[in-house]
């Protein structure tokens, strides 16, 4: 029975996330967890049982609230949804993709990355010029 | 579209309302160096942000294997009643910037102070949790309130003596929020604001030749 946490400003938005317990765990503890009146949580801890089914309601309810600014996913989670990650478009909230314990970061999945290879390649100069 | 229009655009080319070619082609390398400064800034805040979350993990992990008990800091301990310390705020419309703000420190800095900026408004509380009555998060950054009275460290979800590694992987978890990924985003998004003029550019310019 600690001490009551403060409402948050009306103008601030959440970071969700979308990981292990482990780097939920961590950012947590890093305060950037809540539960709403409904007792939704702004995370879904990723195990062994969890479905693909439930990380893409997860992931669609998150980038659907709008009290969410970020959406933090870890990389090897957002592979398994690799079809809703990248065909998502909207500036807010934005998604994050983050290494997570037993899955280093590889920037061959990155989202952004892939994005640079293509502005380079030669097809996108030769679209640009038709 | 042979010869006689041809031979018009290109005694007309080189110049697309009023940027000649050598215009076109020096703006698009001045947007492409500003890009590749982004990407260079996106890489680095990507390493920062591996190497914080693995200092994390590593702590987090430590702190695990010294737990009297052999209790497991981990879901069991979630407080379920939690609120956000950590927000963030989106700043500025067009090119949407983000900025995380602590209420924690904002409350332990200015204990009683009484800031000169609006009021709160709002009447129920968690009133700005619920998706429904909560506003869309843009507009320019407003000060966090010091409404907060009291404010739970969640560390303290854990018990009152935790191992020093559990304060540890706090304080790497809290600076990976506060520096890479507020850091990443926003170079993300200056990027994507970036990737669409460069097309206009390429396509001027395609135009011009």
């Amino acid at each position: 029975m600690a001490g009551r946490a403060p409402i948050p400003n009306k103008s601030s938005a959440l970071i969700s996330m979308i990981a292990d317990e482990d780097t939920v765990t961590g950012f947590l503890l890093a305060g950037v967890g809540n539960v709403d009146l409904r007792r939704k949580t702004n995370y879904l801890i990723v195990d062994s049982k969890t479905t693909v089914k439930a990380i893409e309601d997860a992931f669609k309810e998150f980038t659907t609230k709008e009290d969410i600014a970020i959406v933090l996913i870890s990389q090897y989670v957002a592979n398994m949804i690799r079809f809703l990650v990248d065909s998502y478009n909207k500036p807010v909230p934005a998604i994050l993709e983050i290494p997570s314990k037993d899955h280093p970061y590889d920037p061959t999945h990155d989202s952004v990355l892939s994005r640079v290879k293509y502005l380079f390649s030669a097809e996108s100069v030769a679209s640009g010029r038709r | 579209m042979a010869t006689a229009d041809g031979a018009i655009r290109i005694s007309e080319s080189h110049t697309v309302k009023g940027q000649s070619h050598k215009d076109l082609a020096d703006r698009l390398d001045e947007l492409f160096e500003e890009y590749l400064g982004l990407l260079n800034d996106y890489t680095e805040a990507r390493e920062q942000l591996s190497r914080d979350l693995s200092n994390g993990f590593m702590s987090l992990a430590q702190a695990n294997f010294t737990s009297p008990n052999r209790t497991r800091y981990g879901q069991d301990y979630y407080d379920e009643r939690m609120q956000a310390l950590k927000t963030v705020e989106v700043e500025s419309e067009a090119a949407v910037q983000f900025k995380t703000a602590t209420l924690l420190s904002s409350a332990m800095e200015s204990k009683g102070d009484e800031s000169a900026g609006k009021s709160d408004s709002s009447g129920g509380e968690d009133a700005g949790r619920d998706p429904k009555k909560s506003s869309k998060p843009e507009g320019h950054a407003t000060s966090i309130k010091k409404e907060a009275k009291t404010v739970t460290d969640p560390i303290r979800w854990f018990g009152v003596l935790v191992p020093p590694a559990l304060r540890s992987a706090q304080g790497h978890f809290t600076a990976t929020v506060d520096g890479p990924i507020q850091q990443l985003v926003n170079k993300n998004k200056a990027m994507e604001v970036l990737e669409i003029e460069i097309r206009r550019t390429k396509k001027k310019l395609s135009k011009v030749l």
